[in-house]
């Protein structure tokens, strides 16, 4: 299973290690509000349809933020 | 209307679309800073049709009722109930539909209202008209679905300008002696999502306080652009849509595959797509007509299934589902068994 980090690093078509859990969508190259849409959407896709179950991630900023998110879903181990 | 109806039938569907056409490139050309490519990809858009500063929602509505007319659909003085969905009417008052009632020379016996809904305005437009003719209120309903949201949006708004587009479309719905061919229905309302579409100060929240009431205009009145979160908005739509669908498909009695086309609202490529993911949906089964019009909202879905009976996609004994969803949050769906329309 990818990471948050692989899975946003694979949306935004950037080098694998490029995203750190410190990141956020201001430091991160290419991650804008647009862009996000397509985070969301693999993410979605990484956990089978289970993301879209969440509408708190529609607000997310950061990767710490969906990491708790998910988390707090059961779909992260902490 | 003294007899039964047995069924409910959609005879016609007309359309008329803004007067302008806009590419992406005219939009980039203003905004140079955007990605055309990750904003064609994500949208699935090449163009937008918008209305001309000087039309409006009801100029576009007229026009597409006007063609249902001159094809011989209906006669003007058949019509006994007018429906118009809008959120761009022309004024908070008078109603829409009042206005076009005389435009159209309607009887002033027509049961004339607005329903204020967006991208769900189509089914639920259908719901209110198959109730009116089966409890005998009405027996030829003109639905006309027109927005013009472009003129909400502003032109930097990355978000929402490469979606928007102006449209209606014009539909007859009345009773027939055949089976019925429309429904069953599905609706939904999450009002949590007010603030994730939303146009500030276009009512009276906050805005428009008449302070004397000797003053004969309103005070503080000042109306912001259309708003859109669009990641909420697209949470929305994978999570709330797939159980609408999968909800209809259970009070229908029929199988997923039992339908032979979905008409969703034709908000953009990266929502349906989603959509049939979630729903396990064949390319082929999920209609898309909007990338040289873009979303025109509640107009969407009746002028997408005008493009698929055009282009030999709709087939008159098809099993066909329309869902709504957007702005509010609302959503309906709907089932029809298509016949020929006139």
């Amino acid at each position: 299973m990818k990471t948050v980090e692989e899975i946003i690093e694979h949306a935004l078509g950037l080098e694998p290690g490029s995203v750190k859990e410190s990141d956020n969508i201001e430091t991160v190259s290419g991650w804008d509000s647009l862009a996000h849409l397509q985070v969301l959407i693999e993410l979605d896709i990484e956990f089978d349809g289970k993301v879209a179950e969440i509408d708190q991630l529609g607000e997310t900023k950061s990767v710490k933020e969906i990491k708790e998110i998910l988390r707090t879903r059961g779909l992260l181990c902490s | 209307m003294g007899c039964a109806v047995r069924g409910i039938k959609v005879s016609g569907i007309e359309f008329q679309l803004g007067s302008l056409l806009e590419s992406n490139h005219e939009m980039l050309a203003e905004n140079p800073s955007w990605d055309l490519d990750a904003i064609e990809r994500a949208t699935g858009i090449t163009c937008r049709r918008l209305a001309r500063v000087e039309e409006c929602a009801s100029d576009l509505a007229v026009e597409a009722a006007e063609k249902l007319f001159a094809k011989g659909t209906v006669r003007r003085e058949e019509i006994d109930a007018l429906i118009v969905c809008t959120q761009s009417p022309d004024y908070l008052l008078p109603t829409t539909a009042c206005i076009i009632q005389d435009r159209l020379g309607l009887s002033t016996t027509t049961a004339s209202f607005d329903m204020n809904l967006g991208c769900s305005g189509y089914v639920y437009g259908l719901a209110v008209a198959s109730s009116m003719i089966k409890s005998g209120l009405a027996s030829k309903l003109l639905l006309l679905n027109a927005d013009t949201y472009s003129k909400f949006v502003s032109k930097t708004d990355r978000t929402c300008r490469p979606i928007f587009a102006d449209g209606a479309a014009a539909s007859l719905v009345e009773s027939t002696d055949g089976e019925d061919t429309v429904g069953p229905f599905d609706l939904g309302t999450n009002g949590r999502g007010s603030e994730k579409l939303i146009l500030h100060g276009s009512g009276t929240r906050n805005t428009l306080s008449v302070k004397n009431a000797d003053k004969t205009t309103a005070r503080n009145s000042k109306i912001s652009f259309l708003k859109m979160n669009g990641a909420d908005v697209l949470m929305f739509t994978m999570n709330t849509v797939p159980k609408t669908v999968e909800a209809l498909l259970k009070k229908a009695g029929v199988t997923k595959e039992q339908v032979d086309l979905y008409i969703f609202h034709q908000a953009s490529r990266s929502v349906l797509d989603n959509i049939a993911r979630h729903l396990n949906l064949p390319n082929e089964k999920v209609f898309r007509g909007f990338s040289e019009i873009g979303n025109t909202i509640s107009a969407s879905i009746p002028i997408a299934i005008k493009q698929a009976e055009e282009q030999g996609y709709l087939l008159p004994g098809q099993k066909v589902m329309l869902v709504g969803f957007g702005v509010g949050y609302s959503w309906g769906s709907c089932l029809l068994t298509w016949t020929r329309m006139k």
